[in-house]
């Protein structure tokens, strides 16, 4: 399936989104969730209706194309997610969306971005026991596979939105006990103390990408040690109609891969690397 | 309580599935705090009638969950129905070498290979009171501990199932090896009242996670069991839990609430 394919697909999750958004907007008329999700209902609903073009020509390019089952795989779990966001709007309920994240890790994109950056990641800290930090992932899984493999200590480093759902915290802690790592979860106010000490820094979904790439390098430039790994995947959103979807969970439009690797420098890493999955890319480069 | 902790939030009404008498409950600030803190987000409200009680569940945010009927709380006199399970239900454990739960509140006793010098500890709470030997010494601090928090869910369950209450100590024989084991709470308020509990899969939550097997789910519980419970729309919490080694019910039990706390199954109370 060539890229364009991939993003013209993404149009085709629009008449779910828009439901999904039309019903927050209902719901949160009768006085269910709140004002902000009202308006970021009405924002998307905006947005959508402002590409309803875009969507029609990607229709007409999709029409008689098979669709790769990798992206019939996202466009599944997508549409799950709509689900899940909706319950979150709504009721606040976490449950949901980490099972999102769970899902999304399964698809064959993911386990594709997450094999090459565990191969990375061995090359890098191959048989030491470090220390590694997840960002904001409510199942935080490359982390600990990648803590298991290399015995190192696996700190899960959470913004206050994240950090205060208990359901979230607690999935969290699961993952730490289950996968028989030394770890903990903390808030990101709170993890000065790993600062400049952490061998690998991993970012990898949504929770992470709301935070904005500028603020992830510089964030993962303070833990790291000289010679400490930045393992990431992130999403080709820079193009319609991945950009409006993600907007939806508040995520802003990564810069180009170029740019990333121009910011890189900037947050002073070096041997940035690159490798492209479909909607997604898997990056890695090193600390200075 | 305060004042102010009894502000009135609303009325419920609902009816005693066994006389068809209406029940009128007051949903107030403590009742949907118990239901914060119990560990699937329930509280439980007694009301008497005659030769039995029904006990109201209600969530946290104040809708019935359910209503069940309890007989075994009129059973009237001094008179103790006892369980004295053969030694043999002891093979399988490995560190609780003989025990004696007596829950007064059910005037029943359950007790297997416990003599009374074998006592090493004698845990109370409310109207439960757990007897334990160990076949080998752990740490006082954590057994007190473990135990401590199995007696306080005994005594708040109203299962008048003993296999219920058997499972639970199936499963402090397995976590007195964990002792840093986080959610003990959650797990033995599955099992004491696994008689009372259903398992309902959701949709579209159970099929995606057939389909796509998560890691963390897959890779760390028992995929047959995982599958099993997500195949059935419903089933009994106990017949699932069902198993005469300790850390068969007690990997089990954690597999089920690693379900229901991603969404893929509900658990309800069984009218």
């Amino acid at each position: 399936m060539s890229e364009d394919l991939y993003f013209d697909a993404t149009f085709l999750l629009f008449p779910e989104l828009k439901k999904t958004m039309e019903s927050v907007l209902e719901e949160t008329g009768k006085g269910r969730g709140s004002s902000e999700a009202a308006e970021l209902a009405r924002m998307i609903l905006t947005r959508i209706d402002n590409l309803r073009g875009d969507m029609i020509a990607a229709s007409s390019r999709m029409s008689g194309v098979p669709v790769a089952p990798e992206m019939r795989e996202v466009s599944e779990v997508m549409r799950y997610g709509f689900t899940a966001l909706k319950r979150k709007l709504l009721d606040g309920e976490d449950k949901y969306h980490v099972f999102f994240n769970e899902l999304s890790y399964e698809t064959r994109l993911y386990k594709s971005a997450f094999t090459s950056l565990m191969s990375r990641i061995a090359e890098v800290i191959n048989g030491m026991s470090g220390r590694i930090v997840e960002i904001n992932d409510p199942a935080p899984l490359l982390g600990v596979k990648a803590g298991f493999r290399t015995r190192s200590e696996v700190i899960i480093v959470d913004t206050d939105e994240l950090y205060e759902s208990d359901v979230v915290r607690e999935i969290q802690g699961d993952y730490i006990k289950k996968y028989l790592v030394k770890g903990r979860v903390v808030r990101m106010d709170e993890a000065s103390e790993y600062e400049g000490s952490v061998d690998l820094v991993i970012y990898t979904f949504i929770d992470a990408w709301r935070m904005g790439f500028d603020r992830l390098y510089a964030v993962a430039r303070r833990f790291l040690t000289s010679g400490g790994l930045l393992a990431a995947v992130v999403p080709f959103n820079m193009r319609e109609g991945l950009r409006t979807i993600l907007r939806a969970w508040g995520v802003y439009e990564m810069a180009h891969i170029d740019d990333l690797r121009k910011k890189a420098g900037k947050y002073g890493f070096k041997d940035f690397r690159v490798r492209r999955y479909g909607l997604l890319a898997a990056i890695t480069a090193i600390a200075k | 309580m305060s004042s102010q902790s009894l502000k009135l939030r609303r009325i419920l009404k609902t009816r005693c599935p066994r006389c068809g008498r209406d029940i009128v409950v007051e949903i107030n600030d403590d009742i949907l705090r118990e239901a914060r803190e119990n560990p699937l987000g329930m509280a439980g409200i007694v009301e008497m009638h005659g030769d039995h009680a029904a006990v109201v569940y209600i969530d946290r945010n104040g809708n019935e969950r359910g209503v069940r009927v309890y007989s075994v709380l009129a059973k009237g006199g001094e008179e103790y129905t006892v369980f004295t399970l053969p030694p043999a239900t002891l093979r399988e454990f490995n560190n609780i070498a003989g025990f004696a739960l007596t829950l007064k509140k059910l005037r029943m006793r359950i007790q297997a290979d416990l003599s009374e010098e074998g006592v090493m500890l004698h845990a109370v709470k409310g109207d439960a009171v757990l007897d334990l030997d160990f076949r080998r010494d752990f740490t006082w601090s954590v057994v007190k501990r473990l135990a401590g928090v199995l007696v306080e869910t005994i005594d708040s369950s109203y299962s008048e199932n003993p296999n219920d209450y058997l499972s639970a100590i199936k499963i402090l024989d397995v976590i007195l090896k964990e002792p840093n084991f986080l959610y003990s709470k959650q797990v033995f308020w599955l099992v004491t009242n696994a008689s009372t509990l259903s398992v309902r899969t959701r949709l579209p939550e159970a099929m995606l996670f057939r389909k796509y097997k998560p890691s963390m789910l897959f890779e760390r519980y028992d995929a047959h069991f995982l599958l099993s419970v997500a195949d059935v729309p419903r089933e009994d919490v106990a017949k699932l839990l069902k198993s005469d080694n300790p850390y068969t019910v007690y990997s089990r039990a954690d597999a089920l609430l690693a379900m229901y706390k991603r969404g893929i199954i509900d658990i309800e109370v069984v009218g």
